[in-house]
């Protein structure tokens, strides 16, 4: 194994291939045959309207969940990876991640180190030291001693992705990453994941709720619908009113920003709000 | 961790050197030193304060290390894996299986009072074993509820036959009673060599999952995406805690709260991580049960109170500030 400070260069490394993925929980269909390729390095967003089952095929890729079908990584079937292989490969960020209270910040980050240690494992100064490097990217490093519940909710977001790149593992999943947060932290999550991305090659797949910020971040978006697969592409061609109409059963307009960004606008209810 | 090794120390020789007839500490060294292999040195203390020493304060002290830093191991473990403040060594019935197998030992006629830690550890096991059983078939709950449900039904059944069978040989009440309470009174180098083995193994196995115990703090998903398997761990964690405290209260009786007072205490002092938890509480445990010891001996000397009376007296108190101080009951999560 490499223990240069510096992460080995990945060329075409990350990249993922979903075949026929099913998921079904409590003998319904989440999630029915997707088949989706996302290139090294590549951002895809997953949207959806809620239930669509967008979080169980993030789930299902970072094999939280039984699946049937295939998922592969770099042409390998993850199945048959290891865990600590697996969690060497692929970094997830849940929805709600949990914060133990009095856990110090450069502790919490350092538990990504955890695949890269044996069993018994404990950290190395190597461990320590790229712990602190991730505190210093995400621009923490003056928190590193602070407890957990003396963060804020911005502040703690960025924690969970610090904790996920010190796996260094190649792809990032990302859960609902930014829900919790106010327009501005989102945005500088957001672009602090795409920082990272380009900076180290990784490839991304994220749930995305908020349709302007998917369109803008994510290079290619996977529109789920009742556990299908309903349109796949450049957020251009699969974000048309037509189809978000239709999947999220709602009446949206879709404009453009002056820098020619897709801005999702939802409209109310048709003969409601309607007082002159 | 070095202050807790230094009051460590300070407090078995002080403990040694106090009791009924009074040695100097100078004394308790001496004949310290000439037990160590290899030293030649020769201790110039009477061959009477040579045997109370050797013979009569240090099994007793070190039986008391011994159970003290097991017990409170034991919670902190407990207490980590159930992610629960209040769990402790006994949670899954291992208390009311010893007590269980000591009343048969001690209404049986004809027994060796050497057979009543084996048969107080038969009883645990066999609780501890009866409970996983049930537990795991009751239901694959990940959080563990299922098992802590299973080891309360089990105790309530042991206890309910252990107070039968106590009725039942009403003579005996009195040793029942006293070893229920807990105490070190008649404690003996072979009480050490008994459970030694047990509490060195399970000791290595808790220590070494501290980290993972920490990695538990964050979830059970989480932990999995970080390549643990937290239901091992989980198994792993109990079992070990589990053989580790059925060999201590074989020796002892049940001491109770020192598996709660102390990782709690070493929680509200250090930074709650389970890396530093674990072993400065297998440490201050020791500690604790030397000097709750020492005044269980010395309070009413000549007479003893139960070292169970002293913990609870202790603990109950404790227990009640523990719920109040939200920092230390969050640290457990």
């Amino acid at each position: 194994m490499a223990h240069d400070a510096t992460p080995v260069p990945r060329d075409s490394t990350g990249r993922i291939e979903l075949h026929d993925v099913g998921v079904t929980l409590d003998r319904t269909v989440a999630l029915d045959q997707v088949n989706v390729h996302v290139a090294p390095g590549a951002w895809l967003g997953i949207i959806g309207a809620n239930g669509a089952g967008k979080s169980t095929l993030l789930r299902a890729v970072a094999r939280l969940v039984a699946y049937s079908g295939t998922v592969r990584i770099d042409g390998r079937d993850t199945r048959s990876m290891g865990r600590r292989e697996f969690a060497q490969t692929v970094a997830y960020v849940s929805q709600d991640p949990q914060f133990p209270a009095q856990m110090r910040a450069i502790d919490y980050v350092a538990l990504g180190r955890t695949p890269h240690h044996g069993y018994f494992g404990t950290e190395s100064a190597r461990d320590r030291d790229r712990s602190a490097e991730l505190l210093r990217d995400i621009g923490l490093e003056h928190l590193s001693l602070r407890a957990l519940d003396s963060l804020s909710g911005g502040e703690l977001q960025r924690l969970v992705l610090a904790r996920a790149l010190a796996q260094e593992a190649p792809i990032l999943l990302l859960d609902e990453a930014t829900s919790a947060l106010d327009l501005g932290r989102r945005v500088d999550v957001l672009e602090l994941v795409d920082a990272l991305r380009i900076d180290r090659r990784l490839t991304v797949i994220s749930t995305l709720h908020d349709l302007t910020l998917a369109a803008q971040f994510a290079e290619q978006v996977l529109l789920l619908a009742g556990g299908r697969a309903v349109a796949e592409g450049p957020p251009s061609a699969v974000m048309t009113e037509e189809t978000l109409n239709r999947y999220f059963e709602a009446s949206v307009e879709i404009l453009r920003s002056r820098d020619n960004n897709i801005v999702v606008v939802p409209r109310r209810r048709e003969g409601m709000g309607n007082y002159d | 961790m070095v202050v807790a090794g230094v009051v460590l120390v300070t407090v078995v020789l002080v403990s040694t050197a106090m009791g009924p007839a009074d040695l100097s500490l100078g004394t308790v060294v001496g004949v310290l030193l000439s037990h160590v292999p290899l030293l030649h040195y020769h201790s110039s203390t009477s061959p009477i304060n040579q045997a109370i020493v050797w013979e009569i304060r240090l099994p007793r002290v070190i039986l008391a290390c011994l159970v003290g830093s097991m017990l409170a191991l034991g919670g902190a473990s407990y207490q980590g894996v159930f992610r629960n403040p209040l769990a402790d060594p006994y949670l899954l019935g291992v208390a009311a299986g010893a007590g269980l197998g000591a009343t048969i030992a001690i209404v049986t006629p004809s027994t060796f009072s050497e057979l009543l830690p084996l048969a107080a550890f038969a009883g645990g096991v066999v609780a501890v074993t009866l409970t996983y059983v049930v537990g795991s078939k009751a239901g694959r709950s990940s959080s563990g509820s299922s098992i802590v449900l299973a080891g309360v039904a089990v105790a309530a059944i042991f206890t309910a036959i252990q107070t039968n069978v106590q009725q039942q040989h009403a003579a005996d009440l009195q040793p029942v009673y006293s070893w229920i309470l807990g105490s070190l009174t008649v404690a003996t180098w072979s009480d050490v060599t008994l459970i030694l083995p047990y509490v060195t193994l399970s000791a290595v196995v808790l220590l070494a999952h501290r980290h993972l115990l920490d990695i538990l703090r964050v979830g059970e998903e989480e932990a999995r995406t970080l390549g643990v398997n937290p239901n091992r761990v989980r198994l792993t964690v109990v079992a070990a805690a589990t053989l580790g405290t059925a060999a201590a209260v074989s020796v002892s009786g049940l001491i109770g709260f020192v598996g709660i007072i102390v990782p709690h205490l070493v929680r509200l002092t250090t930074n709650a991580s389970y890396r530093v938890v674990m072993p400065v509480s297998l440490v201050s445990g020791a500690s604790f049960l030397v000097l709750a010891d020492l005044f269980a001996r010395m309070v009413e000397a000549p007479g003893e109170v139960p070292l169970g009376v002293v913990t609870a007296f202790i603990g109950g108190p404790f227990f009640i500030l523990v719920l109040r101080s939200r920092r230390s009951a969050q640290g457990v999560l």
